[in-house]
């Protein structure tokens, strides 16, 4: 390649310009003006200030590492390695220690080991999370060169990189007894000998908590019953082995600087900004103690289960604060069978063995029971049936996907599925209306009768479902505001309303069903109750589906008086500047009800109205406490009935003391806030008295303070 | 372009002029924001929005506030976007960023602006204050959207009044908001 100096070209051609102007192609947009660096500017150029490390790869081979050092490696590689699946890339974690890039030629066996064990995990993880694929560019990078492979050991057999653990793990503990047996002989004793007892320990916790971490790993890769059982006893005995390295990760003391580099991957394929990823090894423990604490429900997965007890876990995997990229990835892997589903939905099984189909049936049955749809023999009525199932086959599998990414996109990846659904629905309301008229040609009968809407209603309650945990991730994220949730409560108080009508009616399409299949089926042909019963489902699903919808609408509405009192003694007020009205925000907050069909968006004037006509009644103040605290008690007797209903019908099979200890929570928060309706409405009447009396005195020095430790949601509210 | 000088409590509000206001510009906010920028940046919103940076001064002619923005079509919406406000530390608590806020509002208001969007810290209680006072609402929540692994979120500022929707004939269901007065 021959290059040409164009200094003088460019300098002429830029003779005319004035300071600072800047010649560029349209193409050069602010993605590229962000990306481009300046060259020797320290805070862009990696070259910069480039220090020559000590060791080069030859010299590190043959140099030497005391265990103390090989245990200070171990935990910042540990550190680094949880970066990486926070979201680093590999290259400015894990590559940046001199021994990650050339593991064969290590030559301290025990750091040889770990490395490989390291390694491999890493292998694992990498391939849960891109297989899975449900997370985000903030999640995980994906390595596009391929050369990643490279560096993850996967020709060497799992068994082979077990065995070299398990064999340094054996010659620590015979140094371990030989140790002890020197001190109890006073024999050839080092220098501190408690401390010397110290080290092997230290080592020893974290090569088992290695072997036993890679063991969860790739038994997790074929999920049945004897290597769920494996991964159990290896969580148990991974969990075991983190508070002795919390415990030795400050008492020993090694230098290790020389074998990292931050500027490393400046001679790698891949050029990287030079990043400094920092971590506390509190945070290091913390995500694996997580990860275990979590990783121990997907051990459950084996069992059959109806798809919503698929759906819940998902969910609650999503939901919980010990959740991760990676963890979320293994359970799509289990339950998708290594994501085949989404090649091909139609012939893939669930958890290796349930067909996608039949639970979309299951779940129907345990709905609404279509029987005269699903049981027909009318070829028109099979073949519209099993149209609808191939429509929704996709919308099903979603239904536990979306759970998978990070769940601060969940609200704006439900924007997209809700307006699926809606379109769903409305296809179902045709396609409902055609079964009908089907079904009274080919019958004779219901001439008289409104058509039954089966599947649409089935499809309502979802997308329900789904509308108010759009509103409910507003206050988990934090994306409301204070002086924004009386009006998010109040919607979701409508919202709640709404199910509860829709569930009533939906009930009655069961009744319909029953006296269907007295008139026109033999009972020994169908059975409901038994089909349920072969199905684990049960037929009272619809008495507690409907109680903890009414728990959450009783819920609602209490805040919505809490904060109308708030509002109306401007404890709680919203923005006193010209560009803030609260029409707007309104709007734009349930925006998205108004490109629904249903349920109808309630306009702000309706809510204005409504908050208006409360807080004008006379004993305003007190009414809306007392109603606050009435709804808090009608909460906590619900509360306290859905605990008793047994895990099939919560479907919460695999999970289901985490389901109980939830609900525990939320009426920690009931009853705090019924203990604290009585305070706050005594301070607040004395200090309105107080203000009635001097006008200067001013409302913002009274704060509530919402405290959202037992439950994301509603939170325990507190005033000072 | 108007170039003319706001005069409040001794701090001179005025827009960007040349080249020349750069380097106070570029060590202003080096000094006060996370991110590095290239000169590209600046040069891609200065010179492409000059109207919409504009700098403060003491009485010393001391550069100690800015903000840079612009105002472009994003899908549907004519898009404001607040790029950098920083203001020297030594000159905070004295309305000085929000004085600045406010004029870029109003600019891009004048413009016919829908919307303005600016994205920051999570855990920078004083930037969300600042802007939550000023009517932005949260939008979006971005995890680890800073280079140095911190989250943050997307405000946003709707500068147009919604359609009126009992206007538009929009079914409404009264039957389920007429509760409230059952308790009354």
């Amino acid at each position: 390649m021959t290059y040409i100096d164009i200094t003088d070209l460019v300098n002429r051609a830029t003779e005319d310009f004035a300071v600072g102007q800047l010649l560029k192609k349209d193409s050069f947009t602010l993605y590229e003006t962000m990306s481009a660096i300046e060259i020797m500017d320290p805070k862009m150029d990696s070259g910069m200030k480039c220090k020559k490390p000590k060791y080069d790869f030859n010299s590190l081979k043959t140099c030497s590492i005391s265990m103390e050092q090989v245990i200070k490696i171990i935990d910042k590689l540990n550190g680094l390695e949880v970066q990486w699946l926070k979201g680093y890339m590999i290259y400015q974690t894990l590559l940046t220690c001199l021994f990650v890039n050339d593991p064969l030629n290590i030559s301290n066996s025990y750091l040889k080991a770990y490395v490989n064990g390291l390694l491999k995990c890493c292998y694992y993880s990498y391939n849960y999370i891109t297989t899975a694929a449900v997370y985000s560019e903030e999640d995980f990078v994906r390595d596009s060169t391929g050369f990643i492979d490279s560096y993850f050991p996967k020709d060497i057999p799992d068994a082979e990189i077990v065995g070299d653990l398990q064999k340094i793990e054996e010659e620590l503990m015979k140094k371990l007894k030989n140790q002890k047996k020197n001190n109890n002989s006073n024999e050839e004793l080092p220098e501190d000998p408690k401390n010397e007892v110290e080290i092997i320990n230290s080592l020893l916790a974290r090569i088992r908590f290695r072997r036993a971490f890679l063991n969860v790993l790739s038994n997790f890769v074929q999920s049945n019953k004897k290597n769920m059982n494996k991964i159990k006893k290896s969580i148990t005995f991974a969990s075991t082995q983190i508070p002795i390295m919390k415990e030795t990760e400050e008492t020993i003391n090694a230098d290790i600087d020389d074998f990292f580099d931050e500027n490393i991957n400046r001679k790698m394929y891949s050029q990287m900004p030079r990043v400094t990823v920092k971590f506390t090894s509190e945070e290091t423990y913390e995500y694996y103690t997580n990860f275990f604490n979590e990783a121990i429900y997907l051990c459950s997965l084996t069992t059959e289960a109806p798809y919503q007890a698929l759906i819940n876990i998902a969910k609650k995997i999503s939901g919980s604060s010990n959740t991760s990229t990676l963890l979320r990835a293994i359970l799509h892997c289990i339950i998708f069978d290594s994501n085949t589903i989404i090649s091909n939905p139609k012939e893939s099984k669930l958890l290796k063995r349930m067909n996608l189909v039949e639970c979309i049936k299951e779940w129907l049955i345990s709905f609404c029971d279509p029987v005269m749809y699903m049981q027909s023999d009318n070829e028109e009525i099979k073949e519209l049936m099993n149209a609808f199932y191939d429509r929704y086959l996709n919308s099903a599998v979603d239904c536990i996907r979306i759970y998978g990414y990070n769940r601060a996109r969940l609200r704006r990846l439900l924007v997209k599925f809700i307006t699926e659904w809606d379109k769903l629905q409305e296809e179902c309301e045709l396609l409902d209306n055609k079964l009908w008229d089907i079904l009274v040609m080919s019958t004779g009968l219901y001439n008289e009768e409104e058509p039954k809407y089966y599947i649409s209603s089935y499809i309502y309650h979802i997308k329900l479902l789904y509308l108010e945990e759009f509103l409910s991730l507003g206050i988990e994220l934090e994306i409301f505001m204070k002086h924004e949730l009386l009006y998010t409560y109040w919607y979701l108080h409508y919202l709640y309303d709404v199910h509860e009508d829709h569930l009533e009616r939906s009930e009655q399409l069961q009744s319909f069903s029953s006296n269907y299949k007295k008139i026109n089926m033999k009972s020994k042909d169908y059975n409901l109750e038994k089909n349920l019963a072969d199905l684990k489902l049960s037929s009272y699903s619809y008495l507690y589906e409907k109680m903890i919808i009414s728990a959450h609408k009783v819920i609602s509405n209490a805040y919505v008086f809490m904060f109308i009192a708030f509002r109306k003694t401007q404890i709680c007020k919203n923005p006193e500047c010209e560009f803030d009205k609260e029409n707007v925000r309104f709007f734009h907050r349930f925006k998205l009800f108004t490109e629904v069909n249903s349920p109808a968006i309630v306009p702000y004037e309706i809510f204005l109205q409504n908050i208006e006509a409360i807080q004008s009644e006379e004993n305003s103040l007190n009414n809306c406490f007392a109603y606050a605290a009435t709804e808090f008690n009608n909460a906590k007797q619900l509360l306290l009935r859905i605990k008793q209903f047994p895990d099939n019908v919560t479907q919460t099979q695999f999970y289901h003391d985490a389901f109980l200890k939830d609900i525990d929570d939320l009426l920690i928060v009931v009853q705090k806030n019924i203990d604290n309706i009585n305070i706050i409405s005594r301070k607040i009447s004395i200090f309105m008295k107080i203000k009635s009396m001097n006008t200067n005195v001013n409302t913002r020095k009274m704060n509530i303070n919402l405290n959202f430790e037992h439950n994301k949601i509603y939170p325990i509210i507190e005033i000072d | 372009m108007s170039k003319e000088k706001i005069v409040i409590n001794d701090i001179s509000y005025e827009p960007f002029e040349s080249e020349n206001q750069m380097s106070e510009i570029t060590s202003l906010i080096e000094s006060h924001l996370s991110e590095p920028y290239s000169i590209y940046t600046y040069r891609y919103f200065i010179h492409s929005w000059p109207d919409l940076c504009l700098l403060c001064y003491d009485k010393n002619r001391k550069c100690v506030g800015v903000i840079i923005c612009k105002l472009d079509y994003h899908n549907n919406s004519y898009r404001g976007y607040i790029a950098m406000l920083a203001v020297d530390k030594e000159y905070r608590k004295r309305k000085i960023g929000s004085t600045l806020v406010k004029m870029v509002v109003n600019k891009m208001k004048e413009q016919n602006a829908d919307e303005i969007v600016l994205e920051t810290e999570k855990t920078n209680t004083g930037a969300l204050g600042l802007y939550e006072y000023l009517g932005f609402i949260r939008d979006k929540s971005l995890p680890r959207y800073y280079l140095n692994g911190v989250d943050a979120f997307r405000l946003k500022l709707f500068l147009k009044d919604p359609p009126n929707l009992l206007q538009n004939n929009i079914n409404i269901n009264n039957e389920n908001m007429n509760e409230f007065e059952e308790y009354l």
